[in-house]
């Protein structure tokens, strides 16, 4: 669907363990959002000047959900806002994640990246013909958190970095011997070192990156990443990438 | 109730529907974001400056949120004048029934003239915005200034432009010298038909736990809200002592208000930038609440142009 711009009503807006928190929005209208689209968020209340983008983490019953951190004030305020409050939102926004036919997939998230992935990995369930590994990261109880919204049929692996849950370390030091398609989203160090592990074997691979958007509509040429066709934007080219056409010395 | 209103009006020989613009840089012409942007009822649009050989830009981080704006080093990341008339201009001026006003930059005063003239063959762009103020471009080959801050620099500019095209010239000056009055009029006695008052203002931000700054480029330009009062002085300035030159006001103009500030103090257009980010409908409600401004008080836009009242 193209882009729209609306104000939703909050459903909920809950804290999920630690500093993070799954926000509610619902829509009033038919839409279809597609795993990788991100949208733009800003608070009625004044405080925030630019919006925010957030990677749809869920989207059923014309409920849009999304997964966010406190990392600011912005998010600070988002974490106020209470059912039946109004944010403004312009969705859906960027590509999206490519999907096999048949055959393994592997999905490495750290962090909120675990957003973009959760969507994705709810799509790709449908089809039968693939078996679905989630290798999850992040500092603390949260990892489990997220696991909990992810259905039996995926198998699942974690790792801390405070070791409260799965294994103690980094999510890519669970990533052995990897076979078939490969998504990741995370932290830009976090993707380097997947990439780094897959590379050698030229897996088909997607990467949802992230920059520093000012419009996050493709207006400003702001959020560019250096990719082998040159500067390209996060929000309009991407925020998926092939790892393959980014050119990682340069982050 | 302001909808009847007509604002269109006529300015170097072009008509325009009405006299808010879109401020270059700001807007990427894309028919996939007509449900949230409208382009089609913009007065003109300013588009990307654009430069004779195809620039990268700046590194990342380029843009940051300060307090009450932003700042951006975007640094002119363009394909180059050749394919700006062979794919741009054709694809935007077919779709956008709009005047395009093509924003250009150069290295040399060569290099501008050299851009206006291969823009003079062009139908579809309505006028030459000159960029002599970018902050993001690197300091000019022959001086250690930007152009727009030296009156003879920028005198020399417009004048090469002036004799490379018949198309109408607006010149966009910067915020950031100690006289903007005499710049002003040293690019109208080149022969610029209008100003565009002003640029961003150079300026700069630190991450204190990192103790990096904020932008690639180390430094940038800031827009939105914060700068607003600054431009007005500026244009106040420039509108009460260089004559018969019609301006566009740009800087920080976020509703219809800041937009009638800025015309009772001497602007003809106003355009937008920044808020096009935030809120992609400004346009809209800019155009609707200049109506209404003049239908309460019973003024034509002419009246409001330079209404202040200063006795």
């Amino acid at each position: 669907m193209k882009p729209v711009h609306r104000k939703l009503r909050v459903v909920s807006n809950k804290r999920l363990a630690s500093d993070h928190y799954l926000l509610e929005l619902e829509v009033d209208e038919n839409i279809s959002l597609l795993p990788g689209q991100f949208l733009q968020l800003r608070l009625e209340d004044g405080m925030q000047f630019l919006r925010r983008p957030f990677s749809i983490f869920d989207c059923e019953n014309e409920i849009i959900k999304i997964l966010y951190k406190l990392r600011g004030n912005v998010t600070a305020l988002m974490s106020k806002v209470k059912k039946s409050d109004l944010v403004d939102v312009i969705f859906p926004l960027g590509n999206h994640f490519p999907q096999p036919e048949k055959g393994k997939v592997v999905l490495v998230s750290g962090g909120t990246g675990f957003a973009p992935l959760h969507f994705l990995a709810k799509e790709l369930l449908n089809n039968k013909n693939l078996t679905l590994e989630f290798l999850i990261g992040g500092k603390g109880s949260e990892v489990e958190a997220f696991k909990n919204f992810l259905p039996s049929a995926v198998s699942v692996k974690i790792a801390t970095e405070n070791g409260s849950a799965g294994e103690k370390g980094l999510v890519t030091d669970l990533i052995a011997d990897i076979e078939g398609w490969i998504y990741s989203a995370g932290p830009i160090a976090m993707l380097k070192a997947v990439y780094e592990k897959i590379k050698v074997r030229e897996n088909p691979a997607y990467f949802s990156l992230e920059a520093h958007f000012a419009c996050g509509l493709g207006l400003c040429w702001g959020c560019v990443l250096p990719t082998r066709e040159g500067f390209v934007r996060v929000c309009k080219e991407g925020p998926v990438f092939s790892p393959y056409v980014v050119k990682w010395e340069e982050i | 109730m302001g909808r009847d209103l007509n604002l269109g009006l006529e300015c170097w020989g072009i008509g325009f529907q009405n006299p808010v613009i879109i401020a270059s840089g700001c807007i990427e012409y894309d028919e996939s974001l007509s449900e949230v942007f409208p382009f089609r009822e913009c007065g003109a649009l300013v588009t990307k400056t654009i430069t004779l050989d195809r620039r990268d830009g700046n590194p990342m981080p380029r843009t940051t949120e300060v307090d009450c704006g932003m700042l951006n080093s975007i640094g002119l990341q363009n394909e180059g004048i050749y394919h700006y008339v062979k794919k741009i201009l054709p694809r935007i001026s077919n779709e956008l029934q709009i005047p395009i006003i093509t924003s250009i930059a150069g290295f040399s005063i060569e290099e501008y003239a050299s851009i206006a003239s291969h823009l003079d063959r062009e139908k579809a762009v309505a006028a030459i915005e000159i960029n002599i103020s970018c902050p993001n471009l690197e300091k000019s080959k022959d001086e250690s200034l930007l152009f727009a801050q030296d009156p003879y620099m920028s005198y020399g500019v417009v004048k090469a432009v002036r004799e490379s095209t018949t198309k109408p010239v607006i010149v966009k000056l910067s915020p950031d010298v100690t006289d903007i009055v005499a710049i002003a009029q040293a690019v109208v006695d080149a022969g610029a038909d209008g100003l565009t008052v002003a640029n961003t203002y150079p300026a700069m931000a630190v991450d204190i736990e990192t103790r990096r700054p904020k932008l690639g480029n180390i430094t940038g330009g800031m827009s939105g809200p914060a700068i607003r009062p600054l431009t007005l002085k500026k244009l106040w300035d420039v509108y009460s002592n260089v004559k018969d030159v019609p301006i566009i006001a740009s800087g920080g103009i976020m509703d219809a208000c800041h937009a009638v500030e800025y015309i009772i103090a001497g602007a003809t257009f106003v355009s937008l930038g920044t808020v096009n980010f935030i809120k992609p409908g400004a346009v809209l409600e800019v155009i609707s609440g200049i109506k209404d401004y003049l239908l309460r008080h019973k003024m034509s836009y002419k009246e409001l142009i330079g209404s202040l009242k200063i006795d």
